[in-house]
């Protein structure tokens, strides 16, 4: 049981030098570990970023018809997130104008970019009017408006820039036509649009399904790219990293060609003595790829937090590449040296040359 | 004398040397690369998200209320209120005019086209213009909306041509009236050749674009456009910019005005065009300050990670290093120098290294940073001059910093044991 022993006693005689090396590996392996669970999550997370863009498949009737029925609805919620709207023109205060029935429950996760001073959900015989309607008609949040007929409260006014500026927005079921829409608004997952539009006009023959490009392809072209650059940085500083600790492994090992020479003097053999070095590296490695996991995972916790306001999830199965490779570095890193322990005369290194 | 020392003591195991100044070249390489594609990673970012289209939208001040469903006008009389096409370059002489990347204009009509109502937009492709100062530019939608696919080609504009008789119809329209690229359409009883058809997933599917001079001459409207849609890179809103800038003092007046918030570049416009108003489109320009802030934020703190390992590397590097030459330190202290001497003689020996190191590692990262830059955007990278000078200050300073501890120790060790312990 000499091995074992000859190990320990080396590592407390040089505990300093120890130290610093466990403090290299500990750094890259915290290092490692924080930067591929960054990077094995960043795209779930930026893609949830991109949300905010609302609908990125829109699902119309196809043909002459002007409307769907709403059982395309609950086909479209199996894919995800949908509402329907419902458009007609109708006389307001006694002007044409577009009056748009929209179901403002399930319409809300798809329309987070509208701004709305006031409610945004009104109720029976209440509605929201876009700010160039509130404009036209000098409205704010508690006025009444005569819509087809009836008397309606502002309850909201709605902002956008685009075509709700311009419409009054109802339940959609006090806009009468009971259960149809003019077409229902879709967001689906951004990885399986395409997978889903197919899916979506296979089960709908009389709908029309569209995917928004614009949302389509600026959200792939953000996620896809700043994931290709946090992969290259994260290869690149690993690789920086490997590099770095193998030179400080390195180092050790060539210090200690006296010890080596003493060691040979009293009849080691070289590959004993290797073996003594590999055992002390590979103990160290261990401690560190341990260490810098604990420590890169709080890490990536802390960054997932300050970046999305979610941590990122625990991913145990990065533990064993982050140790293995820190093993290999730390194995890698004394071959070198040690390819130089055969050549090593004991009288010559002794005498201090 | 000093410098003797020092040139002495960097010639002897020039082996142990290379491997410290490779050791904070590796790590300095860290650093430049992250700072090196940190800089603009929110440029490039907010030019992809540009793609999505225009975050204004630029209409006549006195317009009136449209009745539009999916782009068909149910007003019984059309609008009277344009802008000017003349004005158009006027865009460009605005505060922010390098902020605008894109804009074009649009001039709709509702048109019969195969039995049923069809939208024709004239608007400008890739329109050459004389901006004010003389400079020839161009834009158009093929810019503004980078997303569009084209099946067949584009029509390509250059100059006005109120002769050319050419349309782009959306895909969804096509499959009605069964026109392919290179066939006919027939708009106000003449024959239009189709070059393409258009691919964009929107109401754009159902429309017909041309020229905006031909729909000009068929509209009798002759140099006007009744909205225009610009494509400008913002900063995100932040609490400031949501101020009322009429309720603003004089120096936060001015600030606001010199910060490229959608509402200030909203308001310079209508400063250029008096007889528009300029709103900003929430869906785009939100969610691209939100997305772009993001973006920053997660560069930024992984940088920083990255830049904390780089100098807790070097750092290691050079208390090795310093740990190594203890028995040196002790020969010195025998032969009778002074602790200040021999700290001053490894600082500046530490400090060499740091730089040199430091300065290979710059090479080595902007190398590397232009490489990812490459693979991942397509474009080469911009480098600020001063990124060199901070990252070997840097470096110098880590090495620095690393070496202190181990020195002091090192100095306050009995000279005796540790020269018989390495003997």
């Amino acid at each position: 049981m000499i091995f074992p022993r000859l190990v320990w006693r080396a590592m407390i005689e040089r505990r300093q030098r120890i130290a610093l090396a466990l403090a290299a590996l500990t750094i890259a392996a915290t290092l490692a570990t924080a930067l591929l669970g960054l990077y094995s999550d960043v795209e779930r997370k930026l893609r949830g970023e991109f949300r905010g863009y609302g609908a990125n498949l829109i699902i119309s009737p196809v043909g002459d018809r002007q409307t769907l029925p709403l059982t395309v609805l609950a086909e479209a919620e199996k894919h995800g997130t949908a509402a329907p709207f419902l458009y007609a023109v109708q006389a307001v205060n006694g002007e044409p104008v577009v009056l748009a029935g929209v179901d403002f429950v399930r319409a809300e996760p798809l329309t987070s970019y509208w701004q709305v001073a006031g409610s945004r959900r009104p109720l029976a015989a209440e509605c929201l009017t876009g700010e160039r309607v509130a404009e036209r008609f000098h409205l704010h949040p508690g006025s009444t408006l005569e819509v087809a007929g009836q008397q309606r409260r502002v309850v909201g006014i709605v902002s956008t820039g685009g075509a709700e500026d311009s419409q009054v927005l109802i339940p959609i079921d006090e806009a009468g036509l009971g259960n149809r829409a003019s077409l229902i608004a879709v967001r689906v997952d951004g990885a399986r649009v395409e997978q889903a539009r197919a899916e979506l006009a296979r089960a709908l023959p009389e709908a029309e399904v569209r995917v928004l490009r614009a949302v389509v392809e600026s959200e792939a072209g953000v996620v896809l790219k700043i994931r290709g650059t946090l992969l290259g940085l994260t290869l690149l500083v690993l690789l920086i990293v490997m590099l770095c600790v193998m030179n400080n492994f390195g180092a050790i090992v060539y210090q200690r060609r006296k010890e080596i020479g003493i060691l040979k003097a009293i009849g080691g053999s070289d590959r004993r003595i290797a073996a003594l070095f590999a055992a002390e590296a590979a103990a160290v490695a261990l401690a560190g790829s341990l260490g810098g996991f604990a420590l890169g995972w709080l890490l990536a916790r802390w960054l997932g937090w300050q970046i999305f306001h979610q941590p990122v999830e625990t991913r145990w199965e990065v533990l064993p590449p982050v140790a293995g490779v820190t093993l290999l570095v730390a194995l890698a890193a004394i071959v070198v040296p040690l390819r130089r322990v055969r050549r090593i005369e004991p009288a010559v290194i002794l005498r201090g040359e | 004398m000093f410098v003797r020392l020092v040139r002495q003591s960097l010639a002897c195991s020039p082996r142990r040397k290379l491997m410290t100044i490779a050791a904070v070249a590796l790590a300095s390489s860290i650093a430049t690369a992250m700072l090196a594609v940190l800089v603009d990673i929110g440029d490039r970012v907010s030019r992809e998200l540009r793609s999505f289209g225009a975050n204004l939208l630029v209409i006549p001040r006195a317009a009136a209320l449209p009745v539009e469903i999916g782009g068909i006008d149910y007003r019984p009389v059309a609008d009277a209120t344009f802008i000017p096409e003349s004005v158009l370059p006027k865009l460009k002489a605005t505060f922010w005019r390098h902020n605008i990347t894109a804009f074009a204009p649009f001039l709709p009509v509702t048109v019969e086209a195969g039995g049923s109502k069809v939208v024709v937009q004239g608007t400008w492709f890739n329109r050459q213009y004389t901006a004010p100062g003389n400079e020839r530019l161009t834009t158009g939608v093929r810019d503004l909306n980078r997303t569009w696919k084209v099946d067949g080609a584009w029509i390509d504009d250059p100059a006005a041509d109120p002769a050319a008789r050419e349309a782009l119809v959306g895909s969804a329209l096509a499959g009605r009236l069964g026109v392919r690229p290179g066939g006919r359409v027939s708009l106000w009883g003449e024959p239009f050749v189709v070059r393409g058809l258009l691919v964009t997933g929107g109401q754009e599917d159902d429309q017909i674009f041309t020229r905006l001079e031909t729909v000009q001459h068929f509209t009798d409207r002759p140099g006007q456009v009744s909205q225009v849609q610009v494509g400008a890179l913002t900063k995100p809103e932040d609490a400031f910019a949501r101020k009322d800038p009429t309720q603003m003092t004089t120096q936060e007046y001015d600030r606001w005005y010199c910060t490229p918030y959608i509402s200030s570049i909203a308001h310079q416009i209508h400063e250029q065009w008096p007889m528009a108003v300029a709103r900003p489109i929430r869906r785009v320009a939100d969610n691209e300050g939100r997305i772009l802030n993001q973006v920053r934020l997660l560069m930024l703190l992984v940088s920083l990670a990255a830049m904390v390992t780089a100098a807790l590397m070097i750092w290691s590097a050079m208390a090795t290093t310093v740990l190594e030459r203890r028995s040196e330190i002790a020969v010195m202290k025998a032969v009778g120098a002074q602790n200040g001497l021999i700290a001053a003689l490894f600082a500046v020996e530490v400090s060499l290294q740091g730089a040199v190191g430091g300065a290979l590692g710059v090479l080595a990262g902007v190398a590397l940073a232009r490489q990812v830059s490459l693979q991942v955007f397509h474009s080469p990278l911009e480098l600020s001059p001063l990124l060199p000078v901070l990252v070997i200050l840097a470096a110098v300073a880590a090495s620095l910093a690393g070496s202190a501890v181990p020195m002091r120790s090192a100095l306050r060790l009995e000279v005796a044991p540790v020269l018989k312990e390495e003997s």
